[in-house]
């Protein structure tokens, strides 16, 4: 059965049946040679970097040495960078032109990472939300990628469990979820007295610069995931760690100056998602944005001009999230197996592997390169 | 618990290495499947749901009247069982219908631990002003809307003396039946309506995307419950040793039906596992080339059955030491056959979740 199970692996191999899927893909993303990449379990229970083509071509399969969260592209070289979940310790960049492996980057002794980065607009430093050893507030750890990825700073988050964050339009601010929850291992320790915020840090000083939380009724909504426009706004995807029946926030948005605003979601969506969304981003246009809810099965679609709920896709397990470069339409990954493109204006959820999907998980987060 | 959702991918090899996987079951079998857990359970589960209350709230409707005398109790009480039997039966389906509006959790907010239960319908009954009907349940806590809450009034030692007609127990009571079956009525028109053709017909609508994908919510309201009766029904009733063990923490003490509803969650997910037909999960395992393992989990379903019908109630808060004995048996029991299932999922490949079940 292994050997059988292993054979499924060829789904590189791509079919006429795949080969027709990708076209009409690309012929709604308008863009050939687009690739995704994404961490992922494979069926041999091992975890991989995995890059594919939008044709459902498999490109790379990358071995990682344990479970991965964000894939993020280099904005100047062809690499992808993969961080380990917390409370891993590795960053793994791949050369993607290649197709070899680059390096392997271990934190700093006692330091854990929270799974996600960014890099600086001139490519050379790499940002990650990392645990002190000792000290219970989150860091960015900054790194210079020219040399020898030796860390050059490290700067507090003004919170507990920093997890995903994002440049500013102005390429010098950086907007960090503090989730609030203090961890050992994977274990939560602070439920009751937990404070999630979203801070706004100048990536150079390290000055804060805004600090905003919700109101103390909702201190158990996590703040993790988030993404910008390119007009500075915020969406935020948020996590409850209450009661399963509690009427509390699950998806927010914010401004610079503004208090964080809850996106209202219809009851009958909002009691599906169990308290729980995943991933954020928003679409090219910034004007639509997706969130994720792998619990719930469902992806919620926002007109984020308007702050207005606009539809659901039904997506089982899905939670990576990318946007294509057409408005509205969203890349959406499957813990089992499949990709979907889906769309903000409309109701049509396209596979991208028509046949049977790839046997493997894909993890929390995938990005187009 | 969550460690457990590791098992299926760190322990599938050493159960199959020895096996020669076949092709997984087809579009076909899971389409058959699928229509007969329908058919022969969920649709049948719900419509036996409805019905059941619909026969409390006329009896409470009977009882309160007053013009039946206080023996008649009993009556509304045997209804309040079946209808309880009837949503033991369903409760494993935590999906389509149910799940929405927190209807699950209106329906049987259950384990309470924040202690809500109590304060709330305590506080509701001193209410002789309110009017008990639909807009109050539709905005009451969820603690108050079903089947926890109908048994603290029905059950209450002073029950018959407080159940009088035009009394806050009465309207309380028949206010609460008429909204427990209008939720199940709900869920049952729901499931008839759209939910059916969604789970049959996946090509009909942009929500499954095949038919294998439509049994991964049946195959997690197979597996998953384990854990619910696992880490609620027995952990949190028994705690660490005899000492810290509970019985009035369990989930029907106060009407005699927390032993009884094990049994019947557990033939409902075994009716599930090899009572359908004309496929059920142990076809599709022996399909699979693993007549033995599917053999083996039936039998451990069968082996639960007996362990239980071997116990009694206790009739003190106390369990005494053989009772306490046989669920901590049970428990390990209910635990290994959640492994086993898990293992079966991945005989079937069939994911019941990565970033659901542990994502971050």
């Amino acid at each position: 059965m292994a050997i059988k199970r292993r054979q499924f692996l060829t789904w590189l191999a791509a079919t006429p049946a795949l080969a027709t899927s990708s076209s009409l893909l690309l012929a709604a993303t308008g863009r050939t040679g687009l690739r995704f990449a994404s961490s992922a379990r494979g069926n041999d229970g091992h975890f991989y970097l995995k890059i594919a083509s939008l044709e459902g071509k498999q490109l790379a399969s990358h071995r990682l040495p344990d479970r991965a969260h964000q894939v993020l592209a280099h904005p100047g070289k062809p690499w992808v960078l993969t961080l380990a979940r917390r409370p891993g310790t590795f960053i793994d960049i791949y050369d993607a032109e290649a197709l070899k492996p680059r390096a392997q980057i271990q934190v700093e002794n006692g330091y854990r990472l929270y799974g996600h980065a960014q890099i600086s607009a001139d490519g050379r430093y790499l940002f990650t939300s990392e645990r002190h050893p000792v000290e219970p507030e989150g860091r960015l750890v900054v790194r210079d990628l020219e040399d020898n990825y030796r860390v050059v700073r490290e700067m507090t988050t003004h919170g507990i469990g920093p997890h995903e964050f994002h440049w500013m339009p102005d390429g010098k601010t950086l907007v960090i979820a503090n989730g609030g929850i203090q961890t050992n291992g994977r274990e939560k320790l602070n439920l009751n007295s937990m404070q999630p915020s979203l801070v706004y840090l100048d990536s150079e000083s390290g000055e804060l610069l805004e600090k905003r939380t919700l109101p103390d009724e909702f201190h158990q909504c996590s703040i993790r995931h988030l993404d910008v426009a390119a007009d500075g706004q915020v969406v935020i995807a948020l996590q409850y760690q209450g009661h399963p029946v509690d009427r509390v926030p699950l998806i927010a948005a914010h401004r610079r100056g503004e208090e964080l605003a809850e996106l209202i979601l219809p009851e009958r969506i909002r009691s599906q998602l169990r308290q729980y969304c995943g991933s954020a981003c928003f679409d090219s246009s910034g004007r639509f944005a997706a969130v994720s809810a792998p619990r719930g099965n469902l992806t919620t679609l926002w007109d984020m001009q308007e702050r207005r709920f606009l539809n659901t896709a039904y997506i089982a397990d899905g939670c990576g999230l990318a946007p294509t470069l057409k408005t509205g339409e969203f890349l959406v990954s499957s813990g089992q197996g499949q990709v979907f493109s889906i769309q903000a204006l409309s109701e049509e959820r396209q596979p991208l592997f028509t046949q049977s999907p790839p046997p493997v998980n894909w993890d929390n987060h995938m990005t187009l390169i | 618990m969550l460690k457990k959702y590791y098992l299926s991918a760190l322990a599938l090899p050493l159960v199959l290495s020895s096996t020669w996987l076949q092709a997984e079951p087809d579009e076909q079998q899971w389409q058959t499947y699928n229509t007969a857990a329908l058919e022969q359970q969920i649709l049948p589960g719900y419509q036996a749901l409805e019905t059941h209350l619909d026969t409390l709230h006329e009896r409470l409707e009977t009882y309160c009247s007053g013009q039946v005398d206080s023996s008649r109790l009993s009556e509304v009480h045997q209804a309040y069982r079946e209808s309880m039997d009837a949503w033991q039966a369903i409760q494993h389906v935590q999906f389509g219908p149910v799940s929405l509006f927190m209807r699950n959790y209106a329906l049987h907010y259950w384990p309470d631990k924040r202690g809500t239960g109590a304060r709330q319908v305590r506080s509701a009954l001193n209410q002789t002003e309110t009017e008990y009907d639909a807009e109050y349940f539709r905005e009451a806590s969820v603690s108050l809307q079903g089947f926890p809450a109908m048994e603290r009034v029905l059950f209450a030692p002073e029950a018959k003396s407080l159940l009088m007609p035009g009394q806050n127990y009465c309207r309380f009571a028949e206010g609460l039946s008429q909204h427990m079956l209008t939720t199940a009525n709900e869920i049952n028109q729901e499931w008839q309506e759209e939910q059916k053709q969604q789970m049959l017909q996946p090509e009909s609508s942009q929500y499954f995307a095949s038919h294998k994908s439509a049994a991964v919510p049946l195959m997690k309201s197979l597996v998953e419950p384990l854990l619910v009766i696992e880490d609620y029904k027995l952990d949190y009733v028994l705690g660490d040793n005899p000492e810290e063990a509970r019985w009035k923490r369990s989930e029907s003490w106060r009407s005699g039906q927390t032993l009884s509803n094990l049994q019947i969650n557990l033939r409902s997910l075994q009716q599930l596992y090899s009572g359908l037909e004309p496929v059920n999960i142990k076809t599709l395992l022996a399909a699979e080339g693993e007549e033995d393992f599917a053999e083996k989990i039936d039998r451990q379903f069968d082996h639960l059955q007996k362990q239980l019908a071997a116990m009694s109630p206790p009739d003190r808060p106390q369990l005494d030491q053989k009772l306490d004995r046989q669920l901590r048996d049970l428990e390990t029991g209910i635990s290994d056959l959640y492994e086993q299932l898990e293992l079966a999922m991945g005989v079937l490949n069939i994911q019941l979740g990565f970033n659901s079940r542990d994502g971050d």
